[in-house]
């Protein structure tokens, strides 16, 4: 796809929030809020795969797990189709679960240990009412065929296969229903290089065969942006920056260009060119004002305590959350990434 | 009669007579409608073209009419049997032709009942049957194999690390010999438990009593075996009832949380503000009679908080697990989780608990005995043995035998639920 | 074609013999676990060295035993596992003495306990779980630091430099007793005498405190006071390493250090190790899976599969000459942020069952070189181009096509 170009919007997300109240004290009061998502607006089109990255807290797996309404929005709307699904009850969503699923972070923990993987992958079919007995043990097995595994494993329990294949069953558990939407909340994480390739390959398969849409969770930036068409940075609960482009080379916020340059690259040539952010993240019960990033970010200025900044679009769809978006000068690295032996091979 | 109690003045002998004859009359109204549900639900079953879900459910519904329908009243007259009968201790005079009345009525009730037995049973039989007629049989019975398959691998490395264990074994070996001498033990005494000999009592072990004879004349050799009936049923029958109930609130508790949950556990705090032996012994003292029953009841009502929160706990960790969400986010319902996803995995501690406690429940229910709140005097009962032998403690054999049944009995439960809790653990499972 | 580099008898030692420059020495290391379902091989002959001031990688997929590798060298390998033959030679360098080579799977468990910790220290992988939750994390530094320091000649030295600042700011009688006490216990500077458990306690704490400080956590003095979980996961590691560090061992093993970190933290924390190693003047052996990682922080690299070391060079030269086919597979699977793939090259095939391992090359059903030779005979380990050293009956990059 060119850049700028796309389908149709599957997904719009407008205004979302997400607090986790905090309690504590005799009476349980509540003492504040975790706010874990703070109001976020943006799009996910048809077909493509979107790429969410951030570091720990900043919001990324709850956003994922709040429009499969798996956690209940604060405050603002999904449209899923057309449709408003932030307020729906519980009847109106069970239709939808069809149509969207996920796949979790630790395929270990996410197939319940008592369960032989046909039971596993065959749940949504039984819950959904699709099929039993000899039907939904064909339709599992089909799906096993389609993640590349076979006949001998449907018997088997999770504890019997490795962290790769124990993987590819979440997947093949998502594909049940033939959804339209899945979100992949970091699935390569806890998995090695090689297998991570035959994941990525796998979903990419997967992607074309079914025209599925993907939201990509991960901190990995480099197998984000392999797989992702569009990619968006997210820092405590806010998105920074949104582009269709190379987020390597042409990241316009600074939290993303240091995030970028932090990534261990397999090149010697490389070495040493992290910008090493001061302090930690902040705590997202208490976030500094205005801009999120600015007590860390080292073009900070006056405005950037006061205001929040806006998603601004700069071009083709690129949006960043940034006063001075444009003006600053982050594409040093990109200089040092022209040389290497691997942009030769481009 | 007089009429001591405003309750049975209402029901008085005269208002019986005369309703009796009207009450069999409903009752044989109810069992003709049960009997119409029945042959009807059966034809639609058939009717519904070999639908085996739709067959199922149909029968089910029946079963379940008919069940309430014909057992409810059982329960309500037995209730107020019960009623009766703790009148009848205080001399409540109303109460003593009643105890005829209710015993009639309860008799009937289960001849009508009763006559279903056999039907009942007759229908299981061929319901079971007709599963493996062809036609049904290919609906189910691979799948049921395969699903099986797993389940049996993981049995037979659950009894390979047994074997591996010899404590475990050990353990196991010893509470099959005494199942085998509760379930054979008129067979391999030579007295019956409530035998006594009044010229031999007190006579140490020799070839005609082998373990002697306490200060009553009895065989100690019989009348230990014979306990162990005893002994085995509270302990097995309290840990039941303590689990079942328990296990039913714990996981209510933990799973629906908030208020319920509270509640729950401030009343299981009630209960383990008291040692368990003493808080037996207030309940038992409360229920008036001092017998085996009673001390089953109170066992039962000092044990189940153990379980309520052993369960509220584990599953309070299993619902936040991430497979928990996972069957969320197909569709599956609360309840769904909860009893195919979150009860079976908390039952692994549950098992390792209920085989210790067999032998807590046995210690507990000897030392009441022991103290005098049990077994009534002259029940061939470990702890009362103990207890009676305290003041001939020179004659050793009528002390040492029991004792030493006792020892044995709760060692075995401890070495085998430690053996269940390694083999179960999932660590230590794991190759 | 050389097996190993030819070594000096410098230094004084009964039977071993080390080139100076080489501070651990690992030699055909074999590690098995008997478990139900067999003998699982972990370890079948792993043979690297680490050079003295060098950070080592040993980089390598899940299963490939180079966890099993560090907890060897710890000596830390417990039932159902042995470790069944090899060598790890240990140059133990004695404060002040001669430095004395050592097999550390030949010495007793009591010489063993005074070098794990103290001489060889080992950082893990996943910081919330390990430190003890219940103590502080000032204690437990402090607790290592008594565990295997002598401070008494601190603890006076602290008591001399207290008095001396008295001194500035006395006059009279008290000027002259505490001259007198000043010149007893400089006399004492020689031998110090064992000071008392408290004295030795606080001089444990302040050790701690600065050695937080080494690794530049900020307030040190507050986080000591502070347990565990009340740090985030950058922090709670830098005081792991600065627990491993306490000692000023010789080797700090870091399996897995940063894996459960965000990317700026592990760049914090990757950094932090580089900078401390020229100030220890230790050397580092740096387990992962990230061979960005290795890229970033190491300078000789030993690459595992299947519990065999099968490329070992520095970083250098295996990034540009990538020789054995696994190697060459890794840095393919990659997805490299310069270069936009549609797909990413599989090696195909799954890591195998230790229990039956591959006959052979250990690689040779996933090789897309691999022929009966590689099935039949295991490769011996050679020298291919100076420095580099692989095993494998076809190496690639550079040399592709030189053996049939």
């Amino acid at each position: 796809m060119e850049y700028g170009e796309h389908g149709d919007s599957l997904i719009q997300v407008k205004h979302l929030k997400k607090f986790f109240p905090l309690s504590g004290g005799v009476f349980r009061k509540v003492l504040g809020y975790v706010r874990a998502v703070d109001d976020i607006t943006f799009d996910i089109y048809q077909g493509e795969t979107l790429g969410l990255v951030g570091e720990s807290g900043c919001g990324k797996t709850t956003t994922g797990r709040t429009i499969l309404r798996l956690l209940q929005p604060s405050a603002g709307e999904i449209l899923f189709d057309g449709r408003d699904i932030a307020k729906m009850g519980r009847g109106e969503l069970k239709d939808l679960r069809r149509d969207m699923s996920i796949v979790f972070q630790d395929p270990m923990a996410s197939l319940d240990p008592r369960l032989t993987i046909k039971n596993a992958i065959g749940e949504p079919l039984l819950v959904n009412g699709i099929a039993r007995g000899h039907r939904l043990r064909n339709m599992v097995l089909e799906l096993l065929e389609k993640v590349g595994l076979n006949e001998d494993h449907l018997n088997r329990f999770p504890h019997e296969f490795s962290g790769g294949q124990r993987q590819r069953i979440c997947i093949a558990r998502a594909l049940a229903l033939r959804p339209k939407f899945i979100v992949m909340d970091e699935p390569t994480s806890s998995t090695d290089v090689s297998v991570q390739a035959q994941t990525l390959n796998l979903m990419k398969d997967l992607q074309n065969e079914f025209d599925l849409t993907y939201l990509f969770i991960s901190h990995n930036l480099s197998v984000v942006k392999h797989m992702s068409d569009r990619v968006a940075v997210m820092y405590l609960g806010k998105i920074v920056e949104l582009t269709p482009r190379d987020i390597f080379n042409e990241a316009m916020h600074p939290y993303s260009a240091a995030l970028v340059s932090a990534v261990p690259v397999p090149d010697p040539a490389l070495r040493g060119r992290a910008e090493i952010l001061a302090g930690e993240v902040p705590s997202p019960i208490n976030p500094p004002s205005g801009c999120r990033f600015h007590p860390r970010c080292r073009y900070a200025t006056e405005k950037c305590q006061d205001e929040v900044p806006e998603l601004r679009d700069m071009g083709n769809g690129h949006l960043v959350a940034c006063h001075y978006a444009g003006e600053l000068d982050l594409t040093y690295k990109a200089e040092l990434l022209q040389d290497t032996k691997y942009s030769a091979e481009v | 009669m007089t009429e001591t109690d405003t309750w049975s003045a209402a029901v008085s002998g005269q208002t019986v007579v005369e309703e009796t004859p009207l009450a069999l009359n409903i009752f044989a109204i109810m069992q003709f409608v049960v009997a119409l549900i029945g042959i009807g639900g059966g034809i639609s079953a058939l009717l519904a073209s070999y639908n085996l879900y739709a067959a199922e459910t149909v029968a089910l519904v029946t079963f379940l009419g008919v069940m309430i329908i014909i057992f409810l009243p059982m329960v309500i007259v037995g209730y107020l049997l019960i009623r009766v009968a703790l009148a009848v201790r205080t001399f409540e005079s109303w109460s003593f032709p009643w105890v005829i009345y209710g015993n009639l009525i309860m008799a009937g009730l289960a001849i009508l009942a009763g006559g279903l037995v056999p039907f009942i049973s007759i229908a299981n039989i061929v319901m079971i049957c007709l599963l493996f007629v062809p036609v049904i049989k290919e609906h189910w019975w691979e799948i049921f194999k395969e699903d099986m398959g797993p389940r049996s691998k993981e049995t037979k490395y659950s009894l390979y690390l047994i074997r591996r264990s010899p404590l475990v074994v050990a353990g196991v070996i010893i509470i099959a010999a005494y199942v085998f001498m509760a379930f054979f033990a008129p067979f391999i005494t030579p007295y019956g438990p409530t035998e006594r000999n009044w010229s031999q009592t007190l006579r140490p072990p020799s070839a005609e009593h082998l373990w002697g004879t306490d200060q009553n004349g009895g065989d100690v050799f019989s009348m230990v075996i014979w306990a162990t009936q005893i002994d085995l049923k509270i302990a097995v029958t309290v840990v039941a009832v303590a689990l079942i109930m328990g296990s039913f609130i714990g996981a209510s508790a933990g799973y629906f949380g908030g208020a319920l949950d509270e509640v729950v556990m401030r009343i299981t705090d009630v209960f383990f503000a008291f040692p368990g032996l003493i808080l037996a012994m207030a309940i038992v003292a409360a229920l008036g009679q001092r017998n085996l029953d009673n001390i089953s009841i109170a066992l039962m009502l000092v044990w189940w908080p153990t379980y309520a929160r052993l369960v509220r706990g584990q599953v309070l960790i299993e619902r936040e697990k991430l497979y928990v969400e996972a069957a969320r986010s197909v569709g599956a319902s609360d309840m769904r989780i909860l009893v195919f996803h979150i009860l079976p995995n908390t039952i692994q501690p549950v098992i390792v608990q209920a085989t210790l406690d067999m032998g807590g429940v046995l210690l507990t229910a000897a030392g009441l005995s022991f103290i005098g709140f049990g077994a009534e005097a002259g029940t061939a009962e470990w702890g009362l043995m103990i207890s009676q032998g305290q003041t001939h403690f020179m004659d050793y054999w009528v002390t040492f035998y029991p004792g030493m049944a006792i020892l044995l009995c709760a060692l075995s439960f401890n070495l085998v639920g430690d053996g269940v809790r390694d083999i179960l653990d999932p660590k230590l499972r794991r190759r | 074609m050389t097996v190993d580099e030819p070594t000096n008898a410098d230094e004084v030692s009964s039977e071993i013999h080390m080139d100076p420059g080489v501070v651990l020495d690992v030699k055909g290391l074999k590690t098995n676990f008997y478990t139900y379902e067999g003998i699982v091989k972990a370890l079948d002959g792993i043979t690297f060295k680490l050079k003295r001031g060098d950070t080592l990688a040993l980089v390598g997929e899940t299963g490939c035993g180079k966890s099993v590798t560090a907890k060897s060298i710890m000596r830390l390998v417990d039932s159902p596992g042995k470790i069944e033959e090899g060598e790890i030679l240990f140059l133990d360098e004695k404060d002040g003495g001669e430095p004395i080579a050592k097999d550390l799977l030949k010495i007793s468990e009591d010489e063993m306990r005074e070098i794990r910790g103290n001489k060889i220290a080992i950082v893990f992988q996943d910081p919330a779980t390990y430190p003890n939750p219940v103590f502080k994390i000032g204690d437990q530094i402090a607790e290592v630091v008594n565990l295997h320091q002598d401070l008494s000649l601190e603890i006076l030295q602290d008591k001399i430099a207290q008095l001396e600042d008295a001194l500035r700011l006395a006059e009279g009688e008290t000027l002259d007793s505490i001259q007198q006490r000043l010149d007893e216990l400089s006399r004492q500077l020689d031998n110090p005498p064992k000071p008392s458990d408290s004295e030795n306690r606080k001089a444990a704490k302040k050790k701690a405190i600065e050695m937080l400080n080494l690794v530049r956590m900020p307030s040190a003095a507050e986080i000591a006071n502070q347990y565990p979980h009340e740090l985030s996961g950058g922090m709670r590691q830098r005081a792991l390493i600065a627990m491993a560090l306490s000692c000023n061992p010789q080797i700090l093993i870091a399996d897995e250090a940063t894996t459960a970190l965000d990317v700026t933290v592990q760049a914090q924390v990757l950094g932090l190790l580089n900078d401390l190693k020229s100030e220890l003047d230790a050397s580092i052996i740096i387990i992962t899976h990230d061979l960005g990682v290795v890229a970033e922080t190491c300078t000789q690299v030993a690459v595992m599969y299947a519990g065999v070391v099968v490329e070992y060079t520095n970083t250098d030269e295996l990034f540009s000459d990538p020789i054995h086919p696994y190697t060459t597979g890794l840095l393919e699977a990659i997805p490299k942020i310069t270069v936009k793939v549609e797909k990413l090259t599989q090696i195909k095939g799954t890591v195998p069952n230790l229990i039956s391992p591959p006959s052979g090359c250990r690689f040779h059903p996933r090789c897309e070189y691999a022929t009966e030779q590689c099935s039949n005979e295991r490769p011996p380990r050679e020298e291919i181009k100076p420095g580099h050293w692989i095993e494998c009956w076809h190496p690639q990059g550079s040399l592709s096509g030189r053996k049939k």
